[in-house]
Protein backbone atom coordinates (compact mmCIF):
# COMPACT_ATOMS: atom_id res chain seq x y z
CA UNK A 1 0.00 0.00 0.00
CA UNK A 2 1.30 3.33 -0.75
CA UNK A 3 1.79 6.04 1.78
CA UNK A 4 -0.54 8.50 1.25
CA UNK A 5 0.10 11.76 0.13
CA UNK A 6 -1.92 13.37 1.66
CA UNK A 7 0.08 14.36 4.48
CA UNK A 8 -1.67 15.73 7.80
CA UNK A 9 -0.78 18.91 9.40
CA UNK A 10 0.26 17.27 12.55
CA UNK A 11 3.28 15.57 12.33
CA UNK A 12 1.96 11.94 13.60
CA UNK A 13 4.80 9.35 15.41
CA UNK A 14 6.26 12.77 17.04
CA UNK A 15 6.48 12.91 20.88
CA UNK A 16 3.96 15.15 22.89
CA UNK A 17 3.78 16.63 26.16
CA UNK A 18 5.39 14.17 28.67
CA UNK A 19 6.13 11.56 26.30
CA UNK A 20 9.67 11.47 24.96
CA UNK A 21 10.51 8.55 23.04
CA UNK A 22 13.42 10.15 21.27
CA UNK A 23 16.06 7.58 19.64
CA UNK A 24 13.14 5.07 19.73
CA UNK A 25 12.97 1.80 18.29
CA UNK A 26 11.13 -1.58 17.67
CA UNK A 27 13.09 -4.18 19.79
CA UNK A 28 13.26 -7.93 18.30
CA UNK A 29 9.92 -9.02 20.80
CA UNK A 30 7.98 -6.04 19.41
CA UNK A 31 9.21 -6.77 15.93
CA UNK A 32 8.02 -10.16 16.57
CA UNK A 33 4.46 -9.38 17.73
CA UNK A 34 3.78 -7.22 15.17
CA UNK A 35 5.18 -9.77 12.77
CA UNK A 36 1.76 -10.23 10.93
CA UNK A 37 1.00 -6.53 10.52
CA UNK A 38 4.55 -5.10 9.29
CA UNK A 39 4.48 -5.87 5.63
CA UNK A 40 3.10 -5.52 2.34
CA UNK A 41 -0.51 -3.94 2.19
CA UNK A 42 -0.31 -3.52 6.10
CA UNK A 43 2.40 -1.05 7.78
CA UNK A 44 5.80 -0.27 7.06
CA UNK A 45 8.65 -0.92 9.75
CA UNK A 46 8.67 3.01 9.70
CA UNK A 47 5.03 3.09 10.11
CA UNK A 48 5.04 0.95 13.34
CA UNK A 49 7.51 2.65 15.01
CA UNK A 50 5.39 5.88 14.31
CA UNK A 51 2.73 4.03 15.81
CA UNK A 52 4.97 3.06 18.98
CA UNK A 53 6.09 6.84 18.94
CA UNK A 54 2.36 8.32 19.04
CA UNK A 55 0.06 8.61 21.85
CA UNK A 56 -3.84 8.22 21.70
CA UNK A 57 -6.98 9.31 23.73
CA UNK A 58 -10.17 7.40 24.02
CA UNK A 59 -12.70 8.39 25.56
CA UNK A 60 -15.15 6.67 26.62
CA UNK A 61 -14.26 2.75 26.46
CA UNK A 62 -17.25 1.47 26.43
CA UNK A 63 -19.58 0.13 23.35
CA UNK A 64 -17.28 1.71 20.68
CA UNK A 65 -14.06 3.21 22.78
CA UNK A 66 -13.43 -0.44 24.38
CA UNK A 67 -12.76 -1.99 20.77
CA UNK A 68 -11.19 1.17 19.77
CA UNK A 69 -9.25 1.15 22.50
CA UNK A 70 -8.31 -2.43 22.15
CA UNK A 71 -6.97 -2.52 18.88
CA UNK A 72 -4.79 0.35 19.61
CA UNK A 73 -3.08 -1.32 22.37
CA UNK A 74 -2.82 -4.49 20.29
CA UNK A 75 -1.65 -2.49 17.43
CA UNK A 76 0.97 -1.42 19.50
CA UNK A 77 0.40 2.10 19.83
CA UNK A 78 3.32 3.65 22.34
CA UNK A 79 1.06 5.36 24.87
CA UNK A 80 -2.76 5.21 25.29
CA UNK A 81 -4.98 7.59 27.85
CA UNK A 82 -8.57 6.05 28.22
CA UNK A 83 -11.08 7.97 29.99
CA UNK A 84 -14.44 6.87 31.35
CA UNK A 85 -15.98 6.89 34.93
CA UNK A 86 -18.97 5.25 36.70
CA UNK A 87 -19.01 2.03 37.81
CA UNK A 88 -19.94 -1.19 35.33
CA UNK A 89 -23.33 -2.45 35.65
CA UNK A 90 -25.13 -5.58 33.77
CA UNK A 91 -26.52 -4.09 30.87
CA UNK A 92 -22.85 -3.03 29.43
CA UNK A 93 -22.06 -6.27 29.30
CA UNK A 94 -23.78 -6.75 25.88
CA UNK A 95 -21.26 -4.47 23.93
CA UNK A 96 -18.76 -3.03 26.86
CA UNK A 97 -15.94 -5.39 25.45
CA UNK A 98 -13.11 -4.85 28.58
CA UNK A 99 -15.72 -5.28 31.16
CA UNK A 100 -16.15 -8.88 32.81
CA UNK A 101 -18.87 -11.07 35.06
CA UNK A 102 -15.82 -10.32 38.02
CA UNK A 103 -16.20 -6.09 37.31
CA UNK A 104 -19.28 -6.25 37.94
CA UNK A 105 -20.38 -3.30 40.87
CA UNK A 106 -16.65 -2.30 40.26
CA UNK A 107 -15.02 1.57 38.16
CA UNK A 108 -15.12 0.81 35.03
CA UNK A 109 -11.39 1.80 34.07
CA UNK A 110 -10.21 -0.27 36.80
CA UNK A 111 -11.00 -3.56 34.90
CA UNK A 112 -10.74 -1.85 31.78
CA UNK A 113 -7.06 -0.35 32.00
CA UNK A 114 -5.75 -3.89 33.58
CA UNK A 115 -7.52 -5.64 30.54
CA UNK A 116 -5.97 -3.59 28.31
CA UNK A 117 -2.22 -3.70 30.11
CA UNK A 118 -2.74 -7.12 29.80
CA UNK A 119 -3.39 -7.35 26.43
CA UNK A 120 0.03 -5.97 25.38
CA UNK A 121 2.76 -5.54 27.63
CA UNK A 122 4.92 -3.16 24.90
CA UNK A 123 2.43 -0.18 25.33
CA UNK A 124 1.54 2.07 28.22
CA UNK A 125 -2.44 2.64 29.31
CA UNK A 126 -2.83 5.78 31.43
CA UNK A 127 -6.21 5.60 33.40
CA UNK A 128 -8.79 8.18 34.15
CA UNK A 129 -11.86 7.42 36.50
CA UNK A 130 -13.89 10.17 34.91
CA UNK A 131 -15.25 12.20 31.53
CA UNK A 132 -12.69 15.09 31.14
CA UNK A 133 -14.22 18.57 31.60
CA UNK A 134 -13.58 21.72 29.00
CA UNK A 135 -10.04 21.93 30.53
CA UNK A 136 -8.77 18.66 31.28
CA UNK A 137 -9.60 17.66 27.61
CA UNK A 138 -7.80 20.53 26.00
CA UNK A 139 -4.65 19.82 28.27
CA UNK A 140 -4.99 15.92 27.38
CA UNK A 141 -5.72 16.45 23.57
CA UNK A 142 -2.05 18.62 23.65
CA UNK A 143 -1.02 15.50 24.56
CA UNK A 144 -1.47 13.65 22.03
CA UNK A 145 -1.57 12.78 18.19
CA UNK A 146 -4.72 11.56 17.99
CA UNK A 147 -8.40 11.38 19.78
CA UNK A 148 -10.73 9.32 19.40
CA UNK A 149 -14.12 10.81 20.60
CA UNK A 150 -16.38 7.58 21.93
CA UNK A 151 -19.14 9.19 24.10
CA UNK A 152 -22.83 8.50 24.30
CA UNK A 153 -24.04 12.11 23.68
CA UNK A 154 -23.49 14.74 21.64
CA UNK A 155 -22.51 16.97 24.32
CA UNK A 156 -19.37 15.18 25.12
CA UNK A 157 -18.23 15.09 21.34
CA UNK A 158 -18.41 18.61 20.69
CA UNK A 159 -16.07 19.06 23.92
CA UNK A 160 -13.53 16.48 22.31
CA UNK A 161 -13.82 18.23 19.04
CA UNK A 162 -13.54 21.45 20.26
CA UNK A 163 -10.23 20.10 22.36
CA UNK A 164 -8.95 18.41 19.38
CA UNK A 165 -9.14 21.93 16.65
CA UNK A 166 -7.68 23.81 19.59
CA UNK A 167 -4.59 21.50 19.54
CA UNK A 168 -4.41 20.73 16.23
CA UNK A 169 -4.56 17.09 16.36
CA UNK A 170 -6.59 14.85 14.08
CA UNK A 171 -10.23 13.64 15.83
CA UNK A 172 -11.71 10.80 14.99
CA UNK A 173 -15.46 10.47 15.96
CA UNK A 174 -17.26 7.31 15.94
CA UNK A 175 -21.09 6.86 16.81
CA UNK A 176 -23.61 4.73 16.54
CA UNK A 177 -27.60 3.75 17.23
CA UNK A 178 -29.32 0.61 16.89
CA UNK A 179 -27.60 -1.18 14.36
CA UNK A 180 -26.36 1.96 12.17
CA UNK A 181 -23.33 3.74 12.73
CA UNK A 182 -20.95 6.47 11.49
CA UNK A 183 -17.48 7.87 11.59
CA UNK A 184 -15.71 11.00 10.83
CA UNK A 185 -12.28 11.50 10.50
CA UNK A 186 -11.44 15.85 11.34
CA UNK A 187 -7.97 17.32 10.56
CA UNK A 188 -8.71 20.72 11.98
CA UNK A 189 -8.66 23.76 9.79
CA UNK A 190 -8.87 21.35 6.50
CA UNK A 191 -12.10 19.46 6.75
CA UNK A 192 -15.33 19.83 8.21
CA UNK A 193 -15.23 19.76 12.47
CA UNK A 194 -17.97 18.26 13.90
CA UNK A 195 -19.60 22.02 14.83
CA UNK A 196 -19.38 22.51 11.00
CA UNK A 197 -22.06 19.60 10.23
CA UNK A 198 -24.44 20.07 13.52
CA UNK A 199 -24.48 23.82 13.79
CA UNK A 200 -27.22 22.88 16.42
CA UNK A 201 -26.43 19.74 18.51
CA UNK A 202 -29.20 17.44 18.44
CA UNK A 203 -31.21 15.88 20.53
CA UNK A 204 -29.90 12.38 21.79
CA UNK A 205 -31.21 9.89 24.39
CA UNK A 206 -29.23 8.47 26.78
CA UNK A 207 -30.38 5.58 27.32
CA UNK A 208 -29.69 4.77 23.09
CA UNK A 209 -30.78 0.89 21.53
CA UNK A 210 -27.34 -0.96 20.82
CA UNK A 211 -26.22 -4.48 20.03
CA UNK A 212 -22.61 -4.97 20.69
CA UNK A 213 -21.93 -6.28 17.30
CA UNK A 214 -22.46 -3.06 15.63
CA UNK A 215 -20.68 -0.99 18.46
CA UNK A 216 -17.25 -3.35 18.17
CA UNK A 217 -17.85 -2.94 14.81
CA UNK A 218 -17.74 1.12 14.74
CA UNK A 219 -15.20 0.85 17.22
CA UNK A 220 -12.62 -1.44 15.54
CA UNK A 221 -13.03 0.70 12.34
CA UNK A 222 -12.48 3.79 14.39
CA UNK A 223 -9.34 2.57 15.71
CA UNK A 224 -7.98 1.86 12.27
CA UNK A 225 -8.54 5.19 11.03
CA UNK A 226 -5.94 6.32 13.92
CA UNK A 227 -3.39 4.09 12.93
CA UNK A 228 -3.75 5.09 9.60
CA UNK A 229 -3.07 8.41 10.75
CA UNK A 230 -1.00 8.30 13.00
CA UNK A 231 1.59 5.86 11.01
CA UNK A 232 1.27 8.05 7.97
CA UNK A 233 -0.51 4.70 6.06
CA UNK A 234 -3.14 4.83 3.44
CA UNK A 235 -6.36 7.28 3.09
CA UNK A 236 -7.74 8.19 6.15
CA UNK A 237 -11.27 9.79 5.92
CA UNK A 238 -10.12 12.86 6.18
CA UNK A 239 -13.57 15.21 5.41
CA UNK A 240 -16.03 12.15 5.19
CA UNK A 241 -18.57 10.47 7.06
CA UNK A 242 -18.65 6.78 6.71
CA UNK A 243 -22.24 5.28 7.28
CA UNK A 244 -22.51 1.52 8.65
CA UNK A 245 -26.16 0.97 8.01
CA UNK A 246 -25.65 -3.16 9.82
CA UNK A 247 -29.51 -3.17 9.52
CA UNK A 248 -30.28 -2.65 5.65
CA UNK A 249 -26.30 -4.17 5.07
CA UNK A 250 -25.46 -0.74 3.45
CA UNK A 251 -22.42 1.18 3.34
CA UNK A 252 -22.04 5.00 2.71
CA UNK A 253 -19.79 7.72 2.21
CA UNK A 254 -20.25 10.84 1.95
CA UNK A 255 -18.43 14.05 1.29
CA UNK A 256 -18.57 16.70 4.57
CA UNK A 257 -19.21 20.35 3.98
CA UNK A 258 -17.01 23.08 5.76
CA UNK A 259 -19.25 25.69 7.32
CA UNK A 260 -17.66 29.31 6.58
CA UNK A 261 -19.24 30.79 9.85
CA UNK A 262 -18.34 27.80 12.01
CA UNK A 263 -17.63 28.60 15.71
CA UNK A 264 -15.00 25.87 16.16
CA UNK A 265 -12.69 25.74 13.30
CA UNK A 266 -14.17 29.04 11.19
CA UNK A 267 -14.73 32.81 11.12
CA UNK A 268 -17.15 31.95 14.07
CA UNK A 269 -14.07 31.68 16.21
CA UNK A 270 -13.78 33.98 19.36
CA UNK A 271 -10.83 35.84 19.06
CA UNK A 272 -7.82 34.93 21.56
CA UNK A 273 -7.70 36.89 24.26
CA UNK B 1 -37.28 12.36 -13.20
CA UNK B 2 -36.81 9.74 -10.72
CA UNK B 3 -34.49 10.58 -8.00
CA UNK B 4 -33.32 7.79 -5.52
CA UNK B 5 -33.83 8.46 -1.23
CA UNK B 6 -31.65 6.67 1.45
CA UNK B 7 -32.64 6.86 5.14
CA UNK B 8 -30.05 5.76 7.61
CA UNK B 9 -28.30 6.74 11.17
CA UNK B 10 -31.30 6.60 13.33
CA UNK B 11 -34.39 6.76 11.11
CA UNK B 12 -34.05 3.48 9.63
CA UNK B 13 -36.64 1.63 11.79
CA UNK B 14 -39.35 4.32 10.02
CA UNK B 15 -37.48 4.05 6.46
CA UNK B 16 -40.43 1.42 5.55
CA UNK B 17 -42.82 3.70 5.16
CA UNK B 18 -41.07 7.00 3.50
CA UNK B 19 -40.65 6.50 0.09
CA UNK B 20 -37.42 5.56 -1.27
CA UNK B 21 -37.84 7.35 -5.05
CA UNK B 22 -39.19 10.19 -5.77
CA UNK B 23 -40.57 11.18 -9.20
CA UNK B 24 -40.45 15.07 -9.95
CA UNK B 25 -40.71 17.08 -12.88
CA UNK B 26 -37.69 17.93 -14.79
CA UNK B 27 -35.52 20.90 -12.67
CA UNK B 28 -37.09 19.94 -9.85
CA UNK B 29 -34.84 21.41 -6.84
CA UNK B 30 -34.10 20.01 -3.32
CA UNK B 31 -36.07 22.36 -1.88
CA UNK B 32 -39.21 20.64 -3.56
CA UNK B 33 -37.59 17.19 -3.12
CA UNK B 34 -37.65 17.46 0.88
CA UNK B 35 -40.67 18.93 1.14
CA UNK B 36 -42.45 16.52 0.01
CA UNK B 37 -40.74 13.56 2.03
CA UNK B 38 -40.98 15.70 4.91
CA UNK B 39 -44.43 17.40 4.45
CA UNK B 40 -47.08 16.18 6.81
CA UNK B 41 -47.10 13.14 9.08
CA UNK B 42 -43.58 12.17 7.58
CA UNK B 43 -42.06 15.25 9.44
CA UNK B 44 -41.87 13.08 12.89
CA UNK B 45 -39.99 10.35 11.74
CA UNK B 46 -37.06 13.02 9.93
CA UNK B 47 -36.11 15.57 12.60
CA UNK B 48 -34.66 19.04 11.84
CA UNK B 49 -31.01 18.15 12.73
CA UNK B 50 -31.08 15.26 10.13
CA UNK B 51 -27.79 15.88 7.46
CA UNK B 52 -28.60 15.85 3.89
CA UNK B 53 -26.64 14.97 0.91
CA UNK B 54 -27.12 14.57 -2.80
CA UNK B 55 -25.10 12.19 -4.38
CA UNK B 56 -22.44 11.64 -2.06
CA UNK B 57 -22.24 15.17 -1.39
CA UNK B 58 -23.37 16.61 1.83
CA UNK B 59 -25.37 20.16 1.59
CA UNK B 60 -26.64 20.91 5.09
CA UNK B 61 -29.67 19.71 7.42
CA UNK B 62 -33.07 19.61 6.63
CA UNK B 63 -32.84 22.56 8.61
CA UNK B 64 -30.59 24.59 6.39
CA UNK B 65 -29.40 23.17 3.54
CA UNK B 66 -27.86 24.58 -0.36
CA UNK B 67 -30.79 24.27 -2.32
CA UNK B 68 -29.58 22.71 -5.68
CA UNK B 69 -31.49 21.44 -9.16
CA UNK B 70 -31.95 18.08 -8.98
CA UNK B 71 -31.01 15.64 -11.63
CA UNK B 72 -31.84 12.16 -12.81
CA UNK B 73 -30.51 9.40 -10.61
CA UNK B 74 -29.40 11.34 -8.10
CA UNK B 75 -29.16 10.09 -4.53
CA UNK B 76 -30.57 12.21 -1.81
CA UNK B 77 -29.37 10.68 1.53
CA UNK B 78 -31.40 11.70 5.06
CA UNK B 79 -28.56 10.98 7.79
CA UNK B 80 -30.39 11.28 11.37
CA UNK B 81 -27.68 12.12 13.62
CA UNK B 82 -26.25 9.11 16.17
CA UNK B 83 -24.56 9.55 19.01
CA UNK B 84 -24.16 6.37 21.11
CA UNK B 85 -21.10 5.12 22.57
Amino acid sequence: MAPSTDAPTVKPGRSRGCHSRSSMNLSSRELERYGRQIGPGVLSEAAQLRLKESTALVTRVGGMGGPAALMLTMSGIGRLIVAHGGELISPDLNRQVLGTEEDLGRPRIEGFARRLRAANRFVEIEAIDHEPDDAEAAALARRCNVLLSCPPGFEERMRLNRAAVEAGIPLVDAAQWGMTGTLIAVRPGETACLACIYPETPPFEESFPVIGAISSAIGSLAALEAIKIISLTGQPLWGKMLIFDGYGGAVNTIELSRRKSCPVCGDGRRAEP
Amino acid sequence: MKVRVVYSGRSYPEAASLPGELELPPGATLAAALSMLCGGTRSRYLSSACLVAVSGKHVGSLADCQDRELHENDEILLIAPVAGG
